[in-house]
């Protein structure tokens, strides 16, 4: 490649630094863009490497990364214009991607001005000149990308406080306080004498229990330690293989059985869904949840304080996060993901993670960086995350599940609120909504491409 | 009567005896909706697109979709009776052969590793992803799973970039390669 200076020039000067930039093109219509540049004799830098790809809708975020995880300095996607997309749609479906991934990137500090996205038809050879010129002219300004594996600074990560001072209002543990607990114990042995289901996935003293015999209906307890999203267990198999199951869910629970069912992972049909009303278990999310009672539920145990919280006080936990400049925000996440040990703890407790084989165990290609790694941690929780885009339902079960203690929920936090505020799109809730990705909308907005 | 001549760009005088004025003429009302049900392109106006003029008219972005008549553009009865003829011998020619030859770019899905939370299902522009049940020999239920439905794929890769575990890949454009490419680039 021409960038590279030659021998004589190093010797008597450092040499400049040329920036190496990647562009994902679709092949219809900014290939061709590049290719009428040529044809025409535009000159434009050659640090630019074009990579072709059949439409915009087959640019995986996964290659953005990959590309500046192997050391670009900047990428650049560009498409056909909305409505001349060769497979009608396409690009569509690339932009709400892009909406979501940028305020993931956002909300991890990483630098927004290194991550280019346009629409370049087969005629507008000089805008892909244009483009190219000032991308390459900016990132020359900014310098080298090491963001993704700079070791952090040291003390920001600390300075963050997230939980509200004097923590969350939890309950003091008393065993029974709540109602309900005599009538579901009494429900599931009614189902289970009935032969209705074969087991009944419940809370117990010490953890989930999974009740097949009507007598062991005892074991099951109802209380503000009722925590865990009991849903995850609907997708093991030695789960499955018992039979009909009925679940307790609460109501914040059951968006997680909503969103599952539109992504056809269970049958609703199949089983029997004990909602239990809740007054809240002083968690994080419960202070801003208004799913209190279960909307979906065969039947409805207990009664619930009604106060549905402020749509505003859903993000208060992201305020301390967004407050910060990007360069502490990266440096905050960097300190986090040092701690990560790719147990992968969040994958296994979380409802949506129900793929056989997750793509971090994908080896041909590698599509993430295995090791716990600085590049390779950053990798992981970015996919993590994006893959529960417009699906999480705000159960925490990531974070609490975290030996090391990353407060993974904020990430998730920034794409639900990107969704809400994007496409007015919540998880779980409409069983009737279409899904976010996968979906598109023409007034999808567009003011970040060139 | 005057009047300006488009392809000069100068004004034009013509002296008649009697002028007849051809009434304008748009897309039929929901033709956007129909257009999108056969995932069809349309211009500004609502006429529907071929997918190119001169090398594959009446033919359109859906494979197997054909596009004739006033539809298309405003034109008379035997323009539109030509079009058909060419639609007609088009359908036809898919009928002759006893095998339908398509491009080699098109999506696959690795069905051991599917999911089958079908949103690539949903993402298709062309609804060439339908739903499958692998079963034994014996009949037995394995799993679910999508499949491609080879004869409608047109090889975009949305269903690719979409699928969480990377089931679905592109022939010709597959996960390997393009790592292959990005990681020799930089």
């Amino acid at each position: 490649m021409s960038d590279k200076p030659t021998e004589a020039a190093a010797c008597d000067r450092p040499a400049e630094f040329e920036p190496k930039i990647v562009a994902f093109v679709c092949n219809w219509c900014t290939y061709l863009g590049a290719d009428l540049a040529g044809t025409t004799r535009l000159e434009y830098p050659s640090n630019v490497r074009i990579i072709r790809l059949p439409c915009t809708g087959r640019i995986d975020f996964n290659l953005i990364i990959k590309a500046f995880e192997i050391g670009a300095d900047s990428v650049l996607v560009s498409g056909c214009h909305p409505g001349d997309c060769h497979y009608t749609s396409g690009n569509y479906h690339a932009r709400r991607r892009w909406i979501l991934f940028r305020e993931l990137l956002g909300a991890l500090g990483f630098d927004l001005g290194r991550v280019y996205f346009t629409w370049i038809s087969a005629a507008e050879g000089h805008k892909w000149q244009e483009v190219v010129k000032e991308i390459t002219e900016k990132t020359r300004q900014m310098g080298p990308y090491t963001s993704l594996y700079q070791s952090p600074s040291a003390g920001v990560g600390a300075t963050l406080v997230v939980a509200p001072e004097g923590g969350h209002k939890g309950r003091p543990y008393d065993a029974g306080v709540w109602g309900g607990e005599a009538e579901l114990r009494e429900a599931c042995r009614r189902l289970l004498e009935e032969g209705k289901v074969k087991v009944v996935i419940g809370y117990g003293k010490r953890g989930p229990v999974f009740v097949t015999r009507p007598e062991d209906v005892e074991q099951l307890v109802w209380n503000d330690r009722c925590l865990a999203n009991l849903t995850v267990y609907l997708k093991r198999k030695e789960i499955r293989a018992l039979g009909r199951p009925a679940i307790v869910v609460k109501g914040c629970d059951e968006r997680a059985l909503v969103v599952l069912e539109k992504e056809s992972q269970i049958d609703r049909k199949e089983m029997h869904v004990l909602g239990m009303a809740c007054q809240g278990l002083g968690e994080a999310k419960c202070e801003s949840c208004d799913v209190h009672m279960p909307r979906f539920a065969d039947e409805v145990i207990g009664e619930a304080d009604q106060h549905p919280a402020e749509t505003g006080e859903r993000w208060k936990s992201l305020q301390a996060l967004l407050a910060l400049p990007d360069a502490d925000r990266m440096s905050y996440w960097a300190t986090e993901f040092e701690r990560c040990v790719k147990c992968y703890a969040c994958r296994q407790v979380c409802p949506m993670c129900y793929c056989e084989r997750c793509l971090v165990e994908k080896n041909r290609p590698t599509e993430i960086e295995p090791s716990a790694t600085a590049k390779g941690n950053f990798a992981w929780h970015i996919l993590r995350a994006f893959h529960l885009a417009g699906r999480c339902v705000g159960c925490d079960e990531c974070t609490r599940a975290c030996p090391a203690g990353i407060d993974l929920r904020l990430l998730n936090l920034s794409l639900a609120k990107a969704a809400e505020e994007h496409f007015g799109y919540r998880a779980g809730m409409d069983p009737k909504a279409e899904e976010l990705i996968g979906a598109y909308s023409l007034q999808d907005k567009e003011n970040f491409i060139r | 009567m005057r009047g300006a001549d488009t392809l000069s760009g100068g004004p034009v005088t013509i002296e008649a005896d009697m002028v007849v004025l051809a009434a304008a003429m748009r897309p039929a009302d929901g033709v956007e909706q129909l257009a999108q049900k056969f995932n069809v392109g349309y211009d500004e106006y609502g006429f529907l697109l071929e997918s190119h003029p001169k090398l594959r008219p009446v033919e359109t972005a859906s494979a197997g979709v054909y596009i004739c008549g006033a539809c298309q553009a405003p034109k008379d009865i035997p323009e539109s009776v030509a079009q058909a003829s060419a639609a007609a011998s088009k359908v036809l020619i898919t009928f002759s052969a006893s095998e339908l030859t398509r491009e080699p770019e098109i999506a696959k899905i690795n069905e051991d590793t599917c999911a089958a939370c079908f949103t690539c299902l949903h993402a298709c522009p062309y609804h060439a992803i339908e739903q499958a049940e692998i079963r034994t020999p014996r009949g037995v239920f394995v799993k679910r799973t999508a499949r491609v439905n080879p004869g409608l794929c047109m090889g975009c890769g949305t269903c690719v970039a979409v699928c969480p575990s990377k089931s679905a890949d592109l022939e010709g454009f597959t996960e390997q390669e393009i790592y292959s490419m990005v990681e020799s680039l930089v």
